[in-house]
């Protein structure tokens, strides 16, 4: 793959579970993948469904979720809520022609600094495997 | 989009000595910001975090007049409050200070330079479009309550009681057993010193009892918190109430977890015998036979009535096991000691110590292990692989012994010792109560299960929600030394509240724009806080900022777009993700 770009990948992180979990993996020093940039959010709850359309039509080749574990949710119940609507994305993004690969929920802990450098790797290996695909969602003129 | 070019943003990239440094151009990533539109300033410095880095913030503030602060350092979570606190000393409103976590999230998880270098700068680039649609908010103050919650009446709840009480301020301590003093009452000696447990709690205990600022709900638990940091709300039940269901409703302004740990269940590691051979003693059930007033009135005996002639103690049973636990309970290797210590002192039993490692880490603790080990206890290296009470007929074992099977890694060679008696120094694991402790109050636990600090480092006192503490052995394994000194700093963090008696609110919470709104009530559907209610005569949601905790689900379910989430509005967020891939 040397020849083709490097995927770009989003990730959204709620700050109590999964950011906290992103710094761990940073203090303890595991790999994370270079090309994965983070935005951190109060609760994976906050994330609306446009803000993973636009990271596409931004050319993104990924988009990753993380918040808190069920019943762990700092706000009790926002992560649900994030599963559910990212549920719809889901098969939304599929029937647009964005392959269900390229968007990744999960639940990573504060205290989940392994399982962080774990999924993102994963998951940029995933993204990469379908990252030469067309992305239609991504804005043909670059923005200058 | 004229509001865009009227920012003046000064960007500071941090070098963190070479802990950024080291993997990130950080001149490269100033000059690459350097011609953003609204940067007026991009410079690189050694230490933002220390005071020249701070003054320098302050100084271009004032000389430059710059409106946003963009750090691009370590993670927010570490640094955001020192660098709002230094803008608000140079008159800029903390919210338009913005970090790029370039260290947690790019340089110690990186090993490629010039990658590290373009995700750096992709970050900046994100947190400068970010803060240029930042708002001043407005922080609005509330009072504390001036009293504190202790969870726990173990002697890391006993000690933080004190402190409270003694500066002045009410204390309620709710305890699940009859009585307060936790695991400790169980004891009769404390290592390496070998006093007596009643010398040192009974003056604690009375000191709680006789203070009127300390009031003690034995046989009590917390059932609900709501509220937040200075204003909490807490419902206790009555346990011995059968149902009547009999609540307490408790103000107080902080809350101390002083939950403390449980034995791990050793019936559950079937080989060492426990709970199915006779005299295969827990710990803890062995230091209740040695009070004197324990079972056997303080003598150490077996269960046939007879003295022991020999004592197998069996170390990290359950701990450092990857099949169990796999921390160091810390506190065994030393109690094992102060076992052999006892035994040696009541009886003329041997007494035979099986360890992996000695860790005798505290003051005056390896000086103990010295004595110990100089007056005859016995010391094995080699994990016991198994109790049994099948004595081998060939090899002479006495009728009825425990045959105690291990590895001696010294000499590298199976052995089979015969003892009369098994001590299992077993691993400490949360308490039981812990996890309905979590659920309540919505807060982290560690892989160990434990409860999690806000820093394992900095911050050990602290749980990420504001206005919860902890100390003791609900934070992981500790002995009483490092238990009180925890819980008297658990004490100090939470008097610093009371004693401030204001605190300020987090104005990041969500707001309606009426005119938006269509009522649908939708928001209100998926609030958990019941923070939004409706104003049936204008059909619109109104949202309570006292209540609503700033999650921002709101925020994201509205169909209208009519609720914004302050600090995370729309397009703070999509700014930031446009500045993540400008460099596509």
């Amino acid at each position: 793959m040397s020849d083709t770009k490097e995927p770009r990948i989003v990730g959204f992180l709620c700050t109590w579970c999964s950011y906290t979990g992103a710094d761990l993996a940073g203090t303890s020093r595991m790999p994370v993948p270079s090309n994965l940039r983070i935005i951190r959010v109060p609760c994976s709850g906050r994330i609306d469904p446009l803000f993973i359309f636009k990271a596409f039509q931004e050319g993104a080749d990924g988009v990753m979720v993380s918040g808190c574990h069920p019943g762990d949710c700092h706000y009790i119940s926002g992560n649900l809520f994030a599963k559910r609507k990212l549920a719809v994305i889901k098969r939304l993004l599929e029937w647009v022609g964005i392959e269900p690969e390229r968007l990744h929920f999960t639940w990573i802990s504060a205290s989940e600094g392994a399982q962080y450098s774990e999924e993102t790797s994963k998951f940029a290996d995933q993204v990469r495997s379908v990252a030469d695909l067309p992305n239609p969602l991504a804005r043909t003129e670059v923005m200058s | 989009m004229s509001e865009k070019n009227s920012v003046a943003i000064g960007v500071y990239v941090c070098h963190c000595g070479t802990n950024i440094a080291g993997t990130v151009d950080v001149e490269a990533v100033a000059a690459a910001i350097r011609e953003e539109p609204g940067v007026v300033l991009a410079k690189d410095y050694k230490f933002m975090c220390s005071d020249p880095g701070q003054e320098m913030v302050k100084k271009d503030i004032e000389e430059y007049g710059l409106d946003r602060i963009v750090v691009s350092a370590c993670s927010p979570l570490m640094h955001e409050k020192t660098f709002r606190k230094a803008a608000s000393e140079a008159g800029l409103d903390p919210f338009l200070v913005q970090m790029a976590n370039i260290r947690e999230h790019c340089s110690w998880v990186t090993k490629d330079k010039e990658e590290a270098t373009q995700k750096s700068i992709v970050a900046v680039k994100a947190a400068v479009n970010r803060v240029r649609w930042a708002r001043p908010l407005p922080i609005n103050t509330a009072t504390v309550e001036p009293s504190t919650l202790i969870v726990g009446a173990g002697i890391a709840g006993i000690q933080a009681a004190l402190d409270i009480a003694d500066a002045g301020f009410k204390v309620y301590m709710v305890e699940k057993q009859d009585h307060i003093g936790g695991h400790i009452t169980m004891m009769d000696r404390v290592f390496p010193t070998m006093e007596r447990v009643n010398d040192l709690l009974n003056p604690k205990i009375n000191e709680i009892l006789n203070n009127d600022k300390i009031q003690v709900f034995t046989r009590h638990e917390a059932t609900e918190v709501t509220g937040s940091v200075g204003d909490f709300t807490v419902k206790i039940k009555d346990l011995d109430a059968n149902g009547a269901s009999v609540e307490n409703e408790l103000k107080v302004g902080t809350i101390i977890l002083a939950t403390g740990y449980d034995m791990y269940d050793l019936s559950q590691i079937e080989q060492f015998g426990y709970g199915r051979l006779d005299d295969v003693y827990t710990g803890i059930e062995f230091e209740q036979m040695t009070r004197q007033d324990g079972p056997t009135g303080g003598k150490i005996l077996k269960k046939n009535g007879e003295e022991p002639t020999s004592v197998a103690i069996l170390h990290c049973i359950g701990s450092r096991d990857e099949n169990h636990c796999e921390y160091c309970s810390r506190v065994c290797c030393m109690y094992s000691l102060k076992h052999a210590a006892i035994i040696k002192e009541r009886t003329s039993a041997a007494s035979y110590n099986f360890y992996i490692d000695i860790r005798a880490f505290g003051k005056g603790h390896e000086e103990f292990y010295r004595k110990v080990s100089s007056e005859g206890g016995r010391f094995i290296r080699g994990k016991v692989g198994q109790v049994t009470d099948l004595i081998d007929p060939e090899l002479d074992e006495p009728e009825g012994s425990l045959i105690v099977i291990a590895e001696d890694t010294n000499l590298q060679e199976m052995i089979r010792v015969p003892v009369d008696m098994v001590i299992l120094a077993g691993a400490m694991i949360p308490s039981e109560t812990a996890d309905r402790v979590q659920k309540m109050l919505r807060i982290s636990r560690s892989t160990d299960r434990f409860f999690q600090e806000r820093h394992p480092k900095l911050a050990p006192t602290e749980t990420a929600t504001d206005g919860i503490f902890l100390c003791g052995t609900a934070q992981g394994p500790k002995d009483i030394p490092d238990t009180i000194a925890q819980a008297s700093g658990a004490a100090s963090a939470a008097l610093r509240l009371l004693e401030q008696g204001v605190v300020e609110l987090d104005p990041s919470v969500a707001v309606v724009n009426a005119a938006m709104c269509t009522g649908c009530k939708m928001c209100i559907e998926v609030c958990a806080y019941n923070a939004i209610g409706f104003n049936e005569r204008w059909n619109i949601a109104e949202i309570n900022s006292n209540l609503c905790k700033g999650c921002g689900t709101c925020a994201a379910t509205c169909r209208a777009n009519a609720i914004e989430s302050q600090h995370f509005t729309d397009k703070q967020i999509v700014f930031e993700l446009m500045g993540l891939l400008s460099d596509g």
